[in-house]
């Protein structure tokens, strides 16, 4: 479970930044703009994709694997589990604007991210000890390929969802259409 | 100090419902009573104390009796040594059992300078500290005449490592090994609780005679470990 969440989250990276890539290059190449301009297209249903695989993989790693949730875990969970909803009924009302509801929690979210996983590196400090009941935010339960953690795999998630939610390609003309 | 206590108190009791409610026992009223340290007669050098009737059976075995004699120490608030209340005050002499139902002892003034390592199964920080002591134990780093014990607190059946014997041989700790034991009414572990503990890895550093001479909680570096347990009197 470790290895599959590891990979999804690293394909969810991979395609943020793949997208950021490609919007950047479709004024230039045409075919890249309509790859874009297709996935953006769908990003309704990815955005529900990413957010329902990250809230039912953090049940997972709580509830079945016993990884005991930090608070910075919680407070990225609460970030995170709204926009599975959110996702869902926008999907079903085809309501396009929904993402201007959830795309602050993903920026919230991503932002808390990226500061448990800089204190999980120990760039960061936070406490040393575990809590009287509780783990640290320091603490990593396991670490895939070296580098993927609960706190990148979260980061993964809510940076995939604010690309898809704020690049588009409607803007973007053809090399063709451009000469 | 309230806080600490309380905070203690409503995870004690979360863990114990967790326990209840994931199927403990067919019975809850029913006592622990499926071997381990519950079904072991007391002895004349062993703790002057029993295991609740109450607890739950996931406990069972996991829990021994802990005596305490002398008064408890203050939770540890400060990161300075020097500023600890409880320094230079009398340790508590505790008595238990470990997880071969053998007498455990924290009595430094009859078995000399003494660590006393409180540990929980759950705790990354623990299980990242339990290697640093024993990279010590191996360099000969730590004098032989240091008692080290080890107490395993804090249980949590429903959290990795558990159940905290078979963890304990995983990350082979081979000091003596206390089994922290439950006040169900106070809702307190109670080997932590007279120690003040406040967070894991909690170590206390107690000189030959039965003062605390330092606590901190955390992992600190191998080296700072033995210079403490170095600086200690009547260390050779």
């Amino acid at each position: 479970m470790q290895t599959l969440t590891s990979v999804l989250a690293i394909v969810a990276g991979a395609g943020a930044v793949l997208i950021v890539f490609a919007r950047l290059l479709a004024p230039h190449i045409g075919w890249v703009a309509d790859v874009g301009r297709n996935v953006v297209a769908q990003r309704a249903p990815l955005t529900l994709a990413i957010a329902a695989v990250a809230t039912l993989g953090s049940l997972y790693f709580s509830e079945s694997a016993n990884y005991v949730p930090c608070r910075l875990c919680w407070f990225q969970r609460i970030a995170m589990y709204p926009i599975t909803v959110v996702a869902l009924v926008a999907l079903i009302r085809r309501d396009l604007a929904a993402r201007w509801y959830f795309l602050p929690m993903a920026v919230i979210g991503a932002g808390i991210s990226t500061y448990h996983y800089l204190i999980e590196w120990g760039v960061l400090a936070d406490s040393e000890n575990c809590a009287l009941f509780g783990p640290s935010c320091s603490a990593v339960w396991y670490r895939e390929f070296g580098f993927v953690s609960m706190a990148f795999a979260a980061l993964a998630g809510f940076v995939a969802i604010i690309v898809l939610n704020t690049v588009s390609f409607d803007s973007v003309r053809s090399p063709q259409e451009t000469s | 100090m309230n806080t600490v206590r309380r905070s203690a108190a409503i995870a004690l009791v979360g863990a114990l419902a967790f326990v209840s409610a994931c199927g403990g026992g067919d019975d809850d009223d029913t006592p622990a009573s499926d071997g381990g340290l519950t079904s072991i007669a007391p002895s004349a050098d062993g703790p002057d104390a029993t295991i609740s009737p109450d607890l739950p059976d996931a406990f069972a075995g996991m829990v021994g009796p802990v005596e305490v004699i002398g008064d408890k120490l203050p939770p540890l608030t400060t990161k300075d040594f020097t500023a600890d209340p409880a320094a230079g005050t009398a340790a508590p002499v505790v008595i238990g059992l470990g997880y071969d139902g053998e007498t455990v002892r924290i009595d430094a003034e009859a078995a000399g300078p003494t660590m006393v390592v409180f540990l929980a199964h759950w705790c990354a920080h623990c299980n990242a500290e339990i290697p640093v002591l024993n990279s010590l134990r191996d360099d000969d780093r730590i004098p032989d005449d240091v008692n080290v014990v080890g107490v395993s607190t804090a249980l949590n059946p429903g959290q990795p490592n558990f159940p905290p014997d078979e963890w304990l041989d995983d990350k082979d700790w081979t000091w003596a090994a206390m089994a922290d034991g439950v006040d169900m009414e106070a809702e307190t572990f109670i080997a932590a609780d007279a120690f003040g503990v406040t967070a894991f890895p909690f170590t206390v550093l107690i000189d030959a005679n039965g003062n605390v001479a330092a606590r901190w909680s955390g992992g600190r570096p191998p080296s700072e470990i033995a210079s403490l347990v170095g600086a200690l009197p009547d260390v050779a």
